[in-house]
């Protein structure tokens, strides 16, 4: 264990709304990487798809994505 | 009237022994102390169950030698089988865990246990331990009054231990006073007369106290004091190890028929390695001995060989036991059969649950499940739609277009024999649960409860639109009959979606897509009441239909939006943390309508 994060285990014990802050930022950056790499996927499935139905769908689902990536990054910039 | 009279005989009988004798006063005031400190302790461990024991839980109980290990070691290091057992009984009755692996933490708890008197016998008789107890209980008592919930916790363990050891040290100075006034070893029982006379007085003992720690540290500062002969205190070791399991009785009291099953796996267990302790007890004996000498415990050093049998004995219950777990699941299965229980009973709600706050959110969890499972039926049916369709890769569209008999359903006596009293049962064990909680939990006992109120507003909603709906369905008119089937296909659809949310084990992924199932409600609803004007322009339906129609578009959106509102709850997966940063990225309604604008402008300018 590095110094660095014995310092932040303690320094979690003791504090514990400090380990809950981290924590958020910690899980809400998961959250938005999973939505970048579900973003990815969709746009190439909608690269190679010709039906306009489903084309469609796949335009909402990313345009929804996109929201909720925004969304996410604007609440950890407030987080900062 | 058993119960009225013991409690005022055992304090009468116990004042006439403070009367007669200071020494007596002495040893059970050491017993008090010692019981305080098991309170402090247990309130410690409490303290870190909060999440941290379940994840181990989850973790360690996947196979019977592990449950095992997990017994053993929690019980080592909280010093207390019988918190254990309970908790496991509330870990059971809440579904966390299975039968056999509950009976794997009791067989360990019983090793663990034994733990205890390595250390009242290795430290507490050999170290003048009163020297320790102070200084802890003066810095356990100064980290009690702190905020933080772990450093409270650390306080209580501490000021716990202190309280164990001044107890200790209590008892061990009223026996070495005692020794001069009576000789208790006069009264020694000699061969199995003195064998089951001991090891009953160690049951009453142990069930008066509930606590083997607490009988424990009795038979060996007594032992130490030669107050009582080694066979005998062997006896009443034996005596407090069946004894214990009244608190796992106890315990199970409150809960439902698979807490019953692990405290009677318990009661088993115990009665089977005391027979047999007490049938080779000699052989045990020798053993001991054997082991003695090799570890190096001098021959006449019988509070530890206590120890060391206490050790070995548990040790012959688990290897005799062991290979015979499933066959004990499927005896206690048989002998306390599962109760059937009607849809509206509360499957999970258990007041052993209660005062574990994490148990109890998850029991809270799996009630509401249990909920919306009796609330799915009862709307499917409202809608005309059988579950099996919906939940099976039938193509929707079909499904509703099928012509056929509407299927009648009285939607008001299902909801109050099927949800009402369930949803009673399940916001009265919120409100008694939310007092344990600290404030994310409460928070997240608040969506729970939330998602409850989501389920019954959907049935209502679907109750409103039911007759319209029946009624259109069946119409001659070609044009109602297909926008009532278009508002089943939706809700359908939202029904079906979560219940791909439901089964999907890949986190995130589904419950973040449920805004795509609301932002598809909007445009559905926004969708027909355009079609709506059209269909009145063109005389195809009339105005009652379309005042009928206009209606229940509302309804749909509405038990729609409660149903995804639920979903986002209720089929949330991972950590409570986790759940929270998926829910603060969804959308709301305002940045939903948003969406749809754009997309409505971009469809326009293609």
């Amino acid at each position: 264990m590095t110094t660095n994060k014995l310092l932040n285990a303690i320094g979690d014990f003791f504090d514990e709304s400090k380990k809950k802050q981290r924590n958020k930022r910690k899980y809400l950056k998961e959250v938005l990487h999973k939505l970048k790499t579900k973003c990815k996927k969709q746009r190439n499935k909608l690269d190679n798809e010709k039906d306009k139905g489903k084309r469609d769908n796949l335009q909402k689902e990313i345009d929804i994505i996109c929201a909720q990536r925004k969304k996410g990054l604007r609440k950890l910039k407030q987080m900062k | 009237m058993l119960k009225k009279i013991i409690l005022p005989t055992i304090l009468t009988v116990m004042a006439y022994g403070f009367w007669l004798s200071p020494n007596f006063k002495e040893i059970a005031a050491g017993v008090a102390i010692f019981l305080f400190g098991m309170l402090f302790l247990e309130e410690g461990f409490k303290a870190f169950t909060g999440g941290i024991l379940e994840k181990i839980l989850q973790k360690t109980t996947s196979s019977k030698w592990k449950s095992l290990g997990f017994g053993v070691v929690s019980t080592s290091l909280m010093q207390s089988s019988s918190l254990v057992s309970v908790i496991t009984i509330s870990f059971l009755s809440a579904g966390l865990i299975n039968l056999a692996a509950g009976i794997g933490i009791i067989f360990g708890a019983n090793l663990g246990t034994t733990t205890g008197a390595w250390l009242i016998a290795g430290l507490g008789m050999k170290v003048k331990i009163s020297a320790y107890a102070m200084p802890m209980l003066v810095f356990g008592i100064l980290l009690v009054f702190q905020k933080s919930k772990h450093l409270k916790g650390i306080g209580y363990i501490l000021a716990g231990l202190g309280f164990l050891f001044l107890g200790i040290h209590y008892m061990k100075e009223g026996f070495e006073a005692f020794k001069d006034t009576i000789d208790l070893a006069q009264f020694a029982v000699s061969g199995y007369a003195g064998l089951f006379l001991f090891a009953g007085l160690g049951i009453a003992a142990t069930v008066i106290m509930q606590s083997s720690h607490a009988t424990l540290v009795i038979i060996i500062t007594a032992l130490s004091a030669h107050q009582i002969t080694y066979d005998n205190a062997l006896a009443l070791a034996i005596g407090a190890n069946v004894g214990t399991t009244i608190t796992a009785i106890l315990g199970s009291m409150s809960s439902n028929v698979q807490g019953k099953r692990l405290a009677g796996a318990h009661l088993i267990f115990n009665m089977v390695t005391g027979i047999i302790a007490i049938a080779f007890i000699y052989q045990i004996g020798d053993l001991v001995d054997i082991v003695s000498s090799t570890v190096g415990i001098a021959a006449d050093d019988y509070t530890l060989k206590l120890a060391v049998f206490h050790t070995i004995f548990n040790t012959i219950g688990i290897v005799a036991m062991m290979p015979f777990i499933q066959h004990l699941v499927t005896f206690l299965n048989r002998v306390m059969p599962e109760k059937v229980i009607s849809r509206a009973e509360p499957k999970y709600l258990h007041e052993s649950a209660i005062e574990l706050a994490d148990t109890a959110l998850e029991s809270v969890r799996k009630e509401t499940i249990h909920l919306y499972d009796n609330a799915f039926a009862i709307i499917a049916h409202g809608l005309s739609l059988h579950r099996h369709d919906i939940v099976s890769e039938r193509n929707l569209k079909e499904v509703v277009s099928e012509p056929g008999k509407p299927l009648t359903i009285d939607m008001e006596s299902e909801y109050d024999n099927n949800v009402k009293g369930l949803y009673s049962e399940i916001i009265e064990f919120i409100s008694k649960a939310n007092s344990t909680m600290t404030a994310e939990q409460s928070d997240e006992l608040f969506l729970l409860r939330a998602a409850g109120q989501d389920i019954v507003e959907a049935i209502k909603d679907t109750k409103h639109m039911h007759n319209n709906l029946v009624l259109y369905i069946a119409s001659d008119n070609q044009f109602i009959r297909k926008e009532y089937n278009k508002l089943r296909f939706g809700l359908g659809w939202v029904l079906r979606r979560l219940e791909e949310a439901r089964a999907d084990q890949e986190e995130l992924e589904d419950i973040l897509s449920m805004d795509l199932v609301k932002l598809k409600m909007k445009e559905h609803e926004l969708e027909v009441n355009e079609t709506i004007e059209r269909l009145i322009r063109e005389g195809s339906i009339t105005a009652q239909m379309a005042t009928s129609l206009m209606n229940d578009t509302s309804y749909a959106y509405d038990v729609a939006k409660d149903l995804v509102q639920m979903g986002e709850v209720l089929f949330a997966k991972g950590s409570y943390e986790q759940q929270a940063a998926e829910r603060s990225v969804l959308l709301d309604e305002e940045e939903a309508n948003e969406i749809t604008q754009i997309q409505k402008m971009n469809n326009k300018t293609q």
